[in-house]
C-alpha cells in the first residue's frame, strides 16, 4: 500500500515545486497590492541604496530596491514590458529614457514640486512632457593621465594630443559593447568631429596603439599600475581615484566633453504611483540631493555635477564645456556605431 | 495497461485493481513528477526566451503569434557574433579535452591511489567550485596585466602567452577541470576488486585491466564531465567578458550580452545566438551517445569490495607536491590578487606601488548598508535549493532509469544543453514565463520562490548528469532482487540506491549549494527587490569603484563558504572510510598489486 503514497508523493514534490510559488504568492502580491504604500524601485546608482533608506526613513513607506548594472537593468525592464512590476527607475544616460518615453512606458505630465529647486543646467535637461527627471551629470568621458608618468607640461590637453607618438602604446579606453557610459563618449566624439571625422579619431588612436579594458575599474587599474600613461573613461570614477590620493589628473579638453545625466523616472503603469511620485520629489529635494553626495556609502557616483540649487558639488569641474548629443539621435545609431567600433578599433 | 511483468510484483497481494494502482501508479507516478519537475523549471523557462528567435513579438504589448526569422537573419548578418559564435565552439570543445584531462588525472590521484593530503587538495577542488567566476576571472586579469608585478617579474612571457586564445583556453580549464575530477571520481568510486580479481584471474597483466576493464568503466563519466564542461564553456561569462576580450577573442556569450544590454533589447537575436549553443551541445551529447555505445555500465553489486588504493611509493611526496602545485596555480593565483586588493587602501585596488596595507576594508565591510543580510540570505538559498534539488535530483534519476522513451530521452539531451545557455538568458526566460498572462495570477514572480526556481534549474543539469552516472552503475539486479522480496519504492532507495551513492550525494549537494552561493546574473534579474543576494551587493560596490571593500566582502563570504565546504569534504571523505573498513580487503594479495599504476 505503500507504493502508490511514495508514487503519488513523488508527483506531489514535482508540482510542489511549482506549486510552492503560488502558495506564498497570493499574500506576496496581495501586500504589495492592497497596502499601496510600497515602492518597486530599479536602479543602477551607486546611491540609491542610500537614497531608499533615507526616503523610507523620512516617509515611512516601505522601498524595496532592485540594484544591478545597467545592462542586466534595461533587459530586466524589457523582459517585465507587458507587466511591468516596478514604480521608479533610475540609471545612467537618457537614450534607453528617451526610447522608453517614446514607446509611453513612462509617466508623463507630472511636476513635483521640488522641481522649482532645478538650476540652468537641470531646467535644460528637463523633456517637456516630463517623462524623466534629470538627477545630476557627470561626463562620459574625460582625460586621465597618471601624474608619476607624465609631467604637467607633456599633459595632453586636447583629444587629438593623444595621439601623438608620446602617448603610443600607452592610451586605455572602455569596450563600449560591455561599459554604459563608454558609448555616449563614442556619441560625443562623432558629434564633436562629425562621423568620418570620429571614424578617423578612434581608428587614428587604434593604430597609436590603444588598449581596450572592459570597464571603468580596469582601465583605472591600467593607469595607476603604468600599463598606460593616460586614459578616457568617465570623470567621476576619475575624479574618485584623485580623491582617494591615487596619481591621477583630470584633464577635460576644451572642445567639450560629453554630459551624461542620471535620470529617473516612473511607470506610467505604476503599481504604486503615489509612492513613485514622492519618491521622485524627495530625490529632487535637498535631503534627496544631500543623500546622494554620502561618497561613503554610494562611491564614485556622489562625484555627479547638480542640476539643483540644493546642493554644492564635491568637485568643482568649473569651466567645463558641456556637449550635449541627441539621446535619439545617438540612439538611432548605437546599434552601428558599436558594430563599427568593435570591428575596427577593439580589434 | 497491465501489471508489469518485470517490476516482479509478488502475486496475490490485493486485487488486480489495486495491483494495477500500486504498479501503474508507481512507475507512472514517478515518470510523471520528473517530467513535470524538467519541464517547469528548464524547459518552460527556456523555451519561453528561445522561442522568440522565430517569434520576436510574443511578450508584446499587444503579443503577437507572428513568425518572422529577423532575430536569426540578424545574427547571421552580423560578423561579429557569428565570429564570436565559431571562437566559442572551438574554444569549448579544446577546453573540455584539457578539462578532462586535468580532472581524470586528479580524479585518479585523490581517488585510487595513497597520495598524502587528500583533504587539503579535495578542500582546492571545492574551492575552485564554490568561487565565483567574476573573482578568479578579475584575479587573472590583473594578475596578467602588462604593468602587473608578474610582468616585471617574468619580463611579459606570461602575459603574452596567456593573453592569447590559448591562454583563456588555460583558464578556463584551470576553472573547470573540478567538474571533471567530480564526475570521474564519483565512476571511481565504484569501481570494485571484483572485476579486477576477475581479469586478474583470466590472465590479464596490469596494463589489460586498465585498459580492457578499467578505463571502459570509467569512460562515461569522463565524456560526461567533458561535456559539462564544453556546455560550461559556451555559457561562461566572467572569462569571455574579461581575459578573452583583452585578448582580442570575441565569445558567444558576450555578443549575447551585447544585444541584450542595447536599447531596445534585442531578445530576437539572443534567443538566435542561444539556439545555436544549445544545438552545439545537443550535437555533442548526440556524438557522445554514439561513443558510449548501449553497453551496460554497472559497477557495484553487493560484495563488491572496495578497490585498494595503488601505491605511489617513493614518489609520493614529490607527486603531492606537484599537485599542490597546480592547486594553488588553479586557485591561489587568482584569488590571491583579490585578497592582496582586500587589504589596499587604493580606490583600485590591485598592485599599486608603495601601498601600505590596512584593514580598513573589513572594518567598512561590517557597516555596508545594502550587504546587510546578503550573505545569510544567500546561505539559505544555498541550502533549500541545494535540497530540493537534490529530491528533485533524485526523482529524476530514477524515472529515467526505470522508464526509457522518447520523451525521456528528449528531456535528458535538452536538460545537458541548456548547461550551455547563458545565466542572463536564463533569468530573463523566467521573467518572461513568470510573468506571462496567466501565470502571472500566481503573483511568484518577484518573490524569493521563483529565485529558488531558478536556482534549481541552473544546478539540476549537472546534478542529474553525476547521479545518472552513478545510478548506472547500480546493477539492476540488486534492486531487482529487492522488489522480488517485496521491497517498496522507498525501501529500495532507503537500503540500496541512497547508500551506494552516499558520497556522491554529499558532492552533488554541495556543488549545487556551491553554484547558488556567489551566482550573479539569474539573481541580477530575479532577485525579489529590497532582498538583495551576496553577489549582487559585491557587486553593487565594485560599480562604484569600491575595490577594496568588494573585495574584502569577497574574500570574507569566499572564507566562510570555504569552511563549510571543507566540512562537508571532511564528511565525505569520513563516509568513504566508513564504507571501506566494512568490506575487509581479502587475503590474496593480488588486490594490492592488481590495479598497480605501472
Amino acid at each position: 500500500m505503500r507504493q502508490p503514497l511514495i508514487a503519488a508523493g513523488a508527483l506531489l514534490t514535482g508540482i510542489g515545486f511549482l506549486v510552492a510559488g503560488c502558495g506564498s504568492a497570493p499574500s506576496a502580491a496581495s501586500s504589495s497590492v492592497h497596502k499601496p504604500q510600497v515602492l518597486i524601485f530599479y536602479s543602477a546608482q551607486g546611491y540609491d541604496a542610500s537614497e531608499a533608506a533615507a526616503f523610507q526613513k523620512a516617509t515611512g513607506i516601505k522601498v524595496e530596491l532592485s540594484d544591478m548594472s545597467t545592462g542586466p537593468l534595461l533587459a530586466k525592464v524589457a523582459a517585465e514590458q507587458s507587466n511591468p512590476k516596478w514604480d521608479v527607475i533610475w540609471f545612467d544616460g537618457n537614450g534607453p529614457m528617451s526610447s522608453m518615453a517614446q514607446a509611453g512606458q513612462l509617466l508623463t505630465g507630472y511636476s513635483p514640486a521640488n522641481m522649482s529647486h532645478y538650476n540652468a543646467l537641470g531646467k535644460s535637461l528637463l523633456p517637456k512632457n516630463h517623462a524623466y527627471f534629470p538627477t545630476g551629470v557627470t561626463a562620459a568621458g574625460a582625460i586621465a593621465y597618471n601624474t608619476h608618468l607624465v609631467s604637467k607640461s607633456q599633459a595632453p590637453k586636447t583629444w587629438t594630443d593623444l595621439l601623438s607618438p608620446e602617448f603610443r602604446g600607452a592610451v586605455g579606453m572602455n569596450n563600449p559593447a560591455v561599459s554604459g557610459p563608454t558609448f555616449p563618449l563614442i556619441a560625443g566624439i562623432f558629434q564633436q568631429f562629425g562621423v568620418r571625422g570620429g571614424e578617423k579619431f578612434f581608428t587614428d588612436l587604434h593604430n597609436n596603439g590603444l588598449k581596450i579594458y572592459d570597464t571603468n575599474g580596469v582601465t583605472l587599474q591600467a593607469l595607476l599600475d603604468g600599463t598606460i600613461k593616460a586614459a578616457l573613461f568617465q570623470d567621476s570614477a576619475e575624479l574618485n581615484a584623485k580623491l582617494a590620493h591615487d596619481p591621477v589628473s583630470v584633464v577635460y579638453p576644451p572642445s567639450g566633453v560629453t554630459m551624461l545625466p542620471s535620470d529617473i523616472a516612473i511607470n506610467a503603469k505604476a503599481p504604486d504611483m503615489q509612492a513613485a511620485k514622492e519618491f521622485v520629489n524627495f530625490v529632487l529635494g535637498q535631503q534627496g540631493q544631500k543623500t546622494m553626495q554620502d561618497i561613503g556609502a554610494a562611491g564614485s557616483d556622489s562625484l555627479f555635477q547638480p542640476v539643483t540649487n540644493e546642493v554644492k558639488p564635491l568637485v568643482s569641474r568649473q569651466g567645463v564645456k558641456w556637449n550635449v548629443v541627441s539621446p535619439t539621435w545617438a540612439g538611432s545609431h548605437e546599434s552601428a556605431w558599436v558594430t563599427w567600433f568593435e570591428d575596427n578599433v577593439v580589434r | 495497461m497491465a501489471a508489469n511483468p518485470s517490476t516482479g510484483e509478488p502475486p496475490g497481494r490485493g486485487t488486480a485493481v489495486r495491483r494495477w494502482w500500486r504498479v501503474g501508479v508507481g512507475e507512472k507516478g514517478l515518470f510523471l513528477a520528473a517530467a513535470v519537475i524538467v519541464l517547469g523549471l528548464v524547459v518552460l523557462p527556456l523555451c519561453a526566451l528561445l522561442v522568440q528567435a522565430f517569434m520576436p513579438h510574443l511578450f508584446n504589448v499587444p503579443a503577437s503569434l507572428g513568425v518572422s526569422l529577423s532575430g536569426i537573419k540578424s545574427l547571421l548578418a552580423d560578423p561579429y557574433a557569428l565570429t564570436a559564435g565559431v571562437n566559442s565552439l572551438v574554444l569549448a570543445a579544446a577546453t573540455a579535452v584539457l578539462a578532462s584531462a586535468l580532472g581524470a588525472l586528479t580524479a585518479y590521484l585523490l581517488q585510487m591511489t595513497d597520495i598524502p593530503g587528500k583533504r587539503l587538495l579535495w578542500g582546492f577542488v571545492w574551492l575552485l567550485l564554490i568561487a565565483p567566476s567574476f573573482l578568479l576571472a578579475q584575479g587573472w586579469e590583473i594578475l596578467l596585466d602588462p604593468g602587473g608585478l608578474t610582468h616585471a617579474l617574468l619580463g611579459g612571457i606570461l602575459t603574452r602567452v596567456l593573453l592569447s586564445p590559448a591562454g583563456v583556453m588555460v583558464v578556463l580549464a584551470l576553472k573547470l577541470f573540478p567538474y571533471s575530477t567530480l564526475a570521474v571520481a564519483s565512476a571511481m568510486d565504484g569501481l570494485g576488486q571484483d572485476v579486477v580479481h576477475a581479469a586478474r584471474l583470466s590472465g590479464a597483466g596490469p596494463g589489460v585491466v586498465w585498459r580492457r576493464v578499467l578505463l571502459p568503466l570509467i569512460l562515461p563519466a569522463l565524456m560526461a564531465g567533458g561535456l559539462i564542461v564544453f556546455a560550461e564553456v559556451l555559457s561562461d561569462f566572467g572569462i569571455a567578458a574579461t581575459l578573452a576580450q583583452t585578448a582580442n577573442f570575441p565569445l558567444a556569450t558576450f555578443s549575447i550580452y551585447t544585444s541584450l544590454e542595447q536599447f531596445p533589447v534585442n531578445f530576437s537575436q539572443a534567443a538566435a545566438a542561444s539556439l545555436m549553443l544549445v544545438a552545439a551541445v545537443t550535437l555533442a551529447q548526440v556524438f557522445q551517445r554514439y561513443m558510449s555505445g548501449r553497453r551496460a555500465y554497472t559497477t557495484r553489486w553487493g560484495g563488491n569490495r572496495a578497490l585498494a588504493p595503488i601505491s605511489l611509493g617513493r614518489r609520493r611526496g614529490p607527486i603531492f607536491a606537484g599537485a599542490l602545485l597546480f592547486m594553488l596555480i588553479a586557485f591561489g593565483v587568482p584569488a590571491g590578487t583579490t585578497l592582496i586588493a582586500s587589504f589596499l587602501p587604493s580606490g583600485a585596488g590591485g598592485f599599486a606601488p608603495h601601498a601600505q596595507l590596512t584593514l580598513a576594508n573589513y572594518r567598512a565591510a561590517f557597516a555596508v548598508s545594502y550587504g546587510a543580510g546578503a550573505f545569510g540570505r544567500s546561505l539559505e538559498y544555498g541550502l533549500v535549493a541545494a535540497s530540493l534539488g537534490m529530491a528533485a535530483t533524485l526523482i529524476i534519476s530514477l524515472a529515467w532509469r526505470r522508464t526509457s522513451n522518447w520523451l525521456t530521452l528528449m528531456l535528458q539531451i535538452f536538460l545537458t544543453s541548456a548547461i550551455a545557455v547563458p545565466g542572463i538568458v536564463l533569468g530573463a526566460g523566467y521573467i518572461f514565463l513568470w510573468n506571462a498572462p496567466g501565470f502571472r495570477g500566481l503573483g511568484a514572480y518577484g518573490t524569493p520562490v521563483v529565485l529558488a526556481l531558478a536556482y534549481m534549474a541552473g544546478g539540476l543539469p549537472y546534478a542529474v548528469r553525476v547521479v545518472s552516472g552513478s545510478i548506472a552503475q547500480i546493477p539492476g539486479g540488486a534492486v531487482n532482487a529487492a522488489r522480488m522480496s517485496g521491497a517498496r519504492l522507498l525501501e529500495q532507495m532507503r537500503f540500496i540506491i541512497v547508500p551506494m551513492l552516499k558520497e556522491t550525494w554529499l558532492r552533488v549537494w554541495l556543488m549545487l549549494f556551491a553554484g547558488v552561493l556567489f551566482e550573479l546574473p539569474v539573481s541580477q534579474l530575479l532577485y525579489p527587490p529590497g532582498s538583495p543576494t551576496l553577489a549582487v551587493s559585491i557587486v553593487h560596490q565594485f560599480n562604484g569603484q569600491q575595490f577594496g571593500l568588494g573585495a574584502a566582502l569577497t574574500v570574507m563570504s569566499t572564507a566562510a563558504a570555504g569552511s563549510a565546504a571543507l566540512g562537508v569534504s571532511a564528511l565525505i571523505q569520513r563516509a568513504g572510510r566508513r564504507r571501506r573498513p566494512s568490506r575487509p580487503a581479502p587475503a590474496s594479495d593480488l588486490t594490492s598489486e592488481g590495479v598497480q599504476a605501472s
